[in-house]
């Protein structure tokens, strides 16, 4: 079966050169259907006389009734024809309305089962987006014919298009031609050149003919109104020349944009060599082996990727004299003197005083630009010209090297920053296959929405269910600690759960058509249930983002119309955009592991503030009067309530207005700073503290002095129970018989002195006041990071005043074998359940869900760890 | 409409998405590996399934050899060649040694952008085959994707041998689109009993597509003179017959006694085989009538309601017909793609606002109002019918494990499933 799609410029004669070629088709004896994928639905008018219903108007299930529903007989014999249609202009999602089409097509087997012997597809002008080369997918078109005139923009055009075949190559599509349809000989003339330049041929060249003007206004095929015509000639030849098309041995190739530039000022391009029959992916390059020994003559070690940049550290040669040339780098840049920080970006954005080589530029990373004029500059140009060989792109393909798939994975995330010496890396099925982590920072809190705010998600079901509770690694697991439910075994629920989180259920139709009745129609609801002086906050998922609709003019009038307050946030909450340059190593925040889990974006945080500081001011002047507010405790607030009324202090009892309730406080005391809420407290001119975590005996203490402190009161605070200090030694004196170990990276070592890795539980602390042993082992892949790891490490225990025992590993094999010992070694951090990283080495894993808040808190927890070490459940 | 409550002005409907499914049928094939073209959101999806119904799942791994991987694309900032990125990634993982067959599929916003998957997959010539699992999260429902998963795993087999007649031997056959959602001894049992039954009744089981093996021991079912079509995986199953030229025939699922018979009487007359049912079939079927007959009594007359999907619901409510209790309810998480093989219950509520679909129920008065609730997790968690006993079955039941044998399908299955409705009444086991 013939199959054929015309692409071109919009207004150069496609249609008219595709409807006529599907007459010619069909006056041979063929059965056509011609297929018009154009939203603007005028690719069927000559052959059917008239206008057609398009496809789209008929959503829906059973797509092949559907598609026969809509197949219409043309007067033209042999001819039938299909209109996509598309959404009203400026809204929804032409392109997806194709694919949906072809899909049906396709899936219905519609062009075998009606034995048509011929398809021609007539796309839209210029291919915006996928959806509109949805003919060149798998079972569908052939072969390319692309309609040019000499106009430069159509032939801007066709150089793209060419681009896109080669795309669609691995489908066995193939580019027949080019159909000229030129106003001169000059034009003609442009056009061959063009053809030449990427190695294509002229199929045709069609004449300017009354012929086809006469026969539009009729409706009708010129080839058929005026057969004698010069231009139903030029149609026969054409579409002679397309059956007769085969794939070439030396396929079309697009020019680049400067050799298109060339090409437009006459300057003809180089001889270039052919394209690959097919652009089949790359996989792992062949020259990997030569890159990395050209990586390592040139003394660079890719580190991570920034914003799509690779960036590297390179090592000085020893022979560069920094007396000399100054006072060597600037302090807390660089890691061991004579180690640099570099960045490798593609040349046309590179940043400043970039040394261009290939098709990308190396420079110094931001901030160490000095060392340019330090003479440095020199010294890098001529390391880095051994790699000027390598493309750009197959430099990013080495720094996903190894075989490793989770790690190519990573290196393709702007987030995936591996060996980054930029922050931590915090999501648990990241930077997975090398090392995978023991420690799971908690994700979740984010969806926690403020009293009176409502949070829109405006997404489809998939990213309705892109959270979830008690998974096997706990990907999404519920925040240990003090704001948490403490141990649990809840059943997921239904997403999503929380009572004023929502999805808008974005579906195909939305897609289409467009989304603008939804999201207006889901601001409204979310603003009546925010109430008045509310806060929406809309968040744009990635689906809808696609179609970029006007959402600010909807929030606009959503706050107008129903009294809110109304913030949105885009497809940064996702957190997979790239971060802001001037920000390299700002903390990443926890937890972003769902679709509308934005780290605490400023926008968000600013709204939020603003939203609560309102309210809060409502109750301006309300006389305190209790001394303490606990606000964002979990499951611990009644314990830490009865600590701080033992402590001779008054706690507000949880009021069903969270405002009002902090109002009436003299303080309030939260489980973890809160950007929004401590300012909108500041704001409003209320007192509140975060206090050291209230884990382990000396922990409550803290905790409590530091509230005592806050108030101004000097009693005492509230101690243990009787009995508990004497049941305490007991169990440490248990303790003592075992250790406790934390496996971790050397980014984690420091943070395990306090709690903001482990949810705000202080666990190495609580472990070591316990009396249990403790060890590290610490993921150090070379002499270097060892070195370094070593020192934090004795930091971390002169800093808790304990000797840790720290041991190093750089590869799976050999974390187990030192999991393995000493036997004393009973426990181990980890956030994945019944990980059998720790039973299968014989021991037990443990977690900061295990450890509770206060005296008799700290008395639990140290039974539950002892009833690990004791038991002997395999 | 005055609503301003959450749950009347947005309604949390009964329904899971298109890629649980596709997750499903990853986690049913030990080795399939997936690659999900998208951000990291898609990750936790699978938490849905690891570790909270399937407690033996292998989906995730703590040691980082994860079987669903993503992309971690999103629309923004826009990639010049994101199916480049794609095939490089899905060239890796083919390699990568680990997994016999990997489908890539992708998160909706892909589909708008027109993502060839189909082409990419097919053009991963080394390492282990891919296929596409096309993107329908916007149009089709968990029920879709886990059949067009299976398909796509189908369309991977290796090319079939040619299969000889065999005179004397037992027809063989191979039973495609069973709902394996889980490793556990509910459904590792009814494959047993479905085995043990198909070997009573004159025919060998060659393979369940699928049933928690490797990728390879899939094309066992290539093998089969008769390939039957559990409603799971229609596509699956008629591609698998396709292939092998086998016949094909399509069935409900053997619940129950009567329900079961039947089922293996079709099975023997699509295998070519005559005569009624073999004795020792009739003698089983009468064997658990005789352990069912005393529970009657707890169950007869009795209503329950059915929270699930619709495939089981069509094999359910025939079943509690033969236990004469009542489905005066049902509420399903799937549109009905086939006709329900049942009389439609006097409410039946698809894909239901489940707060609305709960005040349906709460209706129910007389002699309709229900004593029982049977279904999956979220019709419990989500307060369908608070306070009722409740039966879990279904995917998902995140609070009923299977350590031991807990079939529902065929005679034991029955005996078992009555046992189970039986004892939630008796012991007036609420909701959780």
């Amino acid at each position: 079966m013939e199959s054929i799609v015309f692409f071109g410029k919009g207004g150069i004669g496609k249609s008219t050169l595709a409807s006529n070629v599907s007459a010619l088709l069909a006056a041979g004896g063929g059965s056509v259907l011609h297929v018009g994928c154009d939203p603007k639905m005028d690719s069927t008018l000559a052959l059917m006389g008239r206008h057609i219903q398009p496809f789209s108007d008929s959503p829906g299930p059973d797509p092949e009734a559907r598609l026969r529903e809509f197949i219409f007989d043309a007067p033209v014999k042999g001819v039938r024809c299909i209109e996509v249609g598309g959404p009203r202009p400026g809204l929804g999602c032409a392109g997806t309305g194709i694919g949906v089409m072809l899909d049906a097509v396709r899936d219905s087997g519609l062009l075998e089962k009606d034995g048509y012997t011929a398809a021609v597809f007539d796309v839209l002008g210029d291919v915006v987006c996928g959806g509109f080369a949805a003919p060149l997918r798998r079972g569908f078109a052939k072969k390319v014919v692309i309609v040019v005139s000499e106009e430069l923009l159509s032939l801007y055009s066709a150089n793209k298009l060419i681009k896109m075949v080669e795309n669609y190559a691995r489908n066995g599509v193939y580019l027949a031609g080019l159909a000229v349809n030129a106003k001169n000989a000059a034009g003609v003339r442009t056009a061959a050149e063009f053809a030449a330049a990427v190695n294509t041929r002229v199929l045709a060249v069609i004449p300017r003919d009354p012929a086809v003007a006469a026969a539009e206004r009729g409706r009708v095929p010129a080839v058929l109104a005026s057969p004698k015509s010069p231009f139903a000639a030029a149609l026969r030849g054409l579409c002679a020349a397309i059956r007769a098309a085969r794939p070439g041995s030396s396929p079309p190739r697009a020019m680049s944009d400067r050799e298109f530039s060339d090409f437009t000022e006459g300057r003809p391009p180089a001889a270039r060599p052919p394209a690959p029959r097919s652009v089949l992916p790359a996989g792992r390059s062949g020259s990997s082996r030569g890159l990395a020994a050209a990586f390592t003559r040139a003394r660079m070690k890719p580190t991570g990727l920034e914003g799509g940049q690779i960036v590297c550290e390179w090592t000085v040669p020893t022979s560069f004299d920094w007396g000399e040339r100054g006072q060597g780098p600037a302090k807390g840049r660089t890691s061991p003197r004579g180690t640099l920080k570099i960045v490798i970006a593609p040349a046309a954005g590179s940043r400043d005083g970039p040394i261009r080589l290939s098709d990308w530029a190396v420079c110094f990373y931001p901030g160490q630009a000095e060392h340019q004029a330090r003479g440095l500059g020199e010294e890098l140009a001529a390391a880095a010209a051994g790699l000027a060989g390598f493309k750009y792109a197959e430099l990013t393909e080495y720094f996903g090297r190894g075989g490793d798939h989770y790690a190519k994975i990573s290196s393709f995330s702007e987030r995936g920053n591996q060996a980054g010496p930029f922050g931590t890396l915090i999501l648990p099925h990241m930077r997975l296959g090398q090392w995978q982590r023991f420690i799971f920072p908690p994700g979740g809190a984010d969806l926690r929405v403020p009293q009176g705010a409502v949070m829109v998600e405006h997404g489809d079901i998939e990213c309705r269910f892109s959270c979830c509770d008690n998974g096997a690694l706990n990907l999404f697991r519920e925040r240990p600690g003090l704001a948490g439910p403490g141990v649990s075994s809840r059943c997921p629920l239904l997403p999503k759960e929380e009572a004023h989180v929502m999805n808008t259920d974005f579906g195909a139709l939305d897609a289409v058509r467009g989304d603008e009745a939804l999201i207006s129609d889901s601001l409204d609801r979310a603003a009546r249930l925010a109430g008045p002086g509310g806060l929406v906050e809309f968040y744009l998922s990635c689906a809808p983002m696609l179609l970029a609709g006007d959402t600010g003019r909807l929030l606009e009038r959503v706050k107008e119309e129903r009294g809110v307050a109304a913030v949105q946030l885009g497809s940064d909450s996702a957190g997979l955009s790239e971060r802001p340059e001037e920000e390299p190593g700002a903390a990443e925040p926890p937890g972003n592991c769902g679709s509308i889990l934005p780290g605490f974006a400023s926008a968000k945080a600013e709204a939020r503030a603003a939203f609560m500081a309102r309210k809060l001011a409502a109750f301006k002047g309300v006389k305190p009067s209790v001394d303490v507010n606990l606000i964002g405790f979990g499951d611990c607030r009644e314990e830490l309530a009865g600590l701080l009324e033992r402590s001779g202090l008054t706690t507000a009892s949880p009021g069903k207005d969270l405002y009002a309730s902090a109002a009436r406080g003299r303080l309030a005391v939260l489980p973890a700073p809160d950007a929004a809420l401590c300012a909108a407290f500041s704001e409003a001119g209320l007192k509140w503290l975060v206090p050291p975590a209230p884990y382990g005996f000396a922990g409550v203490r803290a905790w409590l002095d530091g509230v005592l402190a806050a108030l101004g009161r000097r009693t005492p605070a509230a101690g243990p129970a009787p009995g508990a200090e004497k049941e305490r030694r007991a169990l440490a004196l248990a303790a003592g018989r075992y250790r406790a170990c934390f496996v971790v990276s050397s980014e984690e070592l420091e943070p395990l002195a306090g709690g903001t890795l482990m949810g705000g539980v202080p666990v190495l602390p609580v472990v070591l006041e316990a009396g249990f042993g403790a060890d590290l082992l610490v993921y150090a892949p070379d002499p270097a990071a060892r070195s370094a790891a070593a020192a934090a490490a004795l930091g971390l225990g002169r800093k808790l005043g304990a000797r840790l025992r720290t041991r190093f590993f750089s590869a799976p094999a050999q974390l187990d074998a030192l999991l393995r010992r000493p036997r004393a070694m009973k426990l181990v951090y980890s956030d994945a359940r019944l990980d059998p990283r720790v039973t299968g080495a014989g021991r037990r894993p443990f977690s900061a869900a295990l450890f509770e808040p206060g005296y008799d808190g700290a008395l639990e927890t140290v039974r539950r760890l002892l009833e690990l070490c004791e038991c002997d459940f395999r | 409409m005055n609503a301003t409550s959450r749950a009347d002005l947005f309604p949390k409907l009964f329904s899971l998405p298109y890629q649980l499914g596709v997750y499903l049928a990853v986690n049913a094939v030990s080795d399939a590996g997936l690659v999900v073209d998208g951000g990291d959101c898609v990750m936790p999806k699978a938490d849905f399934i690891a570790g909270n119904h399937d407690l033996r799942s292998t989906l995730l791994s703590p040691y980082g050899k994860h079987r669903i991987v993503c992309t971690m694309t999103a629309p923004l900032p826009q990639d010049s060649n994101h199916e480049r990125k794609l095939s490089s990634l899905l060239a890796e993982v083919a390699a990568d040694g680990g997994f016999s067959a990997v489908l890539v599929t992708g998160l909706p916003f892909f589909k708008l952008a027109g993502v060839d998957y189909e082409g990419v997959a097919a053009g991963i010539t080394k390492g282990s085959p891919v296929a596409d699992v096309p993107a329908l999260s916007l149009e089709a429902g968990w029920l879709e994707g886990y059949d067009l998963a299976l398909e796509a795993l189908v369309r991977l087999l290796p090319a079939p041998r040619r299969r000889g007649r065999r005179p004397g031997k037992r027809p063989r056959v191979a039973v495609a689109g069973y709902l394996f959602d889980r490793g556990e001894r509910d459904h590792t049992a009814n494959l047993a009993e479905l085995g043990r039954l198909l070997a009573l009744s004159g025919l060998e089981l060659v393979s369940v597509l699928p049933s928690g093996v490797p990728f390879r021991e899939l094309a066992r079912g290539l093998e089969a003179d008769l390939v039957v079509s559990l409603p799971y995986g229609r596509r699956a199953a008629a591609r698998l017959a396709a292939r092998s030229g086998a016949a094909l025939l399509e069935t409900g699922l053997p619940m129950g006694l009567k329900g079961t018979s039947a089922w293996l009487a079709a099975l023997r007359r699509a295998a070519g085989l005559r005569g009624g049912l073999p004795a020792a079939v009739a003698a089983e079927e009468s064997m658990a009538a005789g352990e069912m007959a005393p529970l009657l009594d707890v169950l007869a007359h009795r209503g329950a309601v059915f929270a699930g999907d619709p495939h089981l619901f069509g094999a359910f409510v025939p079943f509690a017909g033969e236990l004469r209790l009542r489905v005066p309810a049902a509420a399903l998480d799937s549109g009905v793609r086939e006709k329900l093989p049942v009389r439609p219950p006097q409410l039946l509520l698809l894909r239901p606002d489940m707060a609305a679909a709960a005040a349906a129920v709460a209706a129910l008065g007389g002699y309709d109002k229900p004593q029982l609730l049977v279904g999956n997790s979220f019709a419990a968690t989500e307060g369908l019918a608070p306070g009722l006993p409740f039966v879990e079955l279904g995917f998902p039941s995140y609070g009923h494990h299977c350590l031991n044998d807990e079939p529902f399908l065929g005679f034991s299955g029955a005996r078992t499933l009555a046992g189970r409705l039986a004892n939630a009444l008796r012991s007036g086991n609420g909701p959780r």
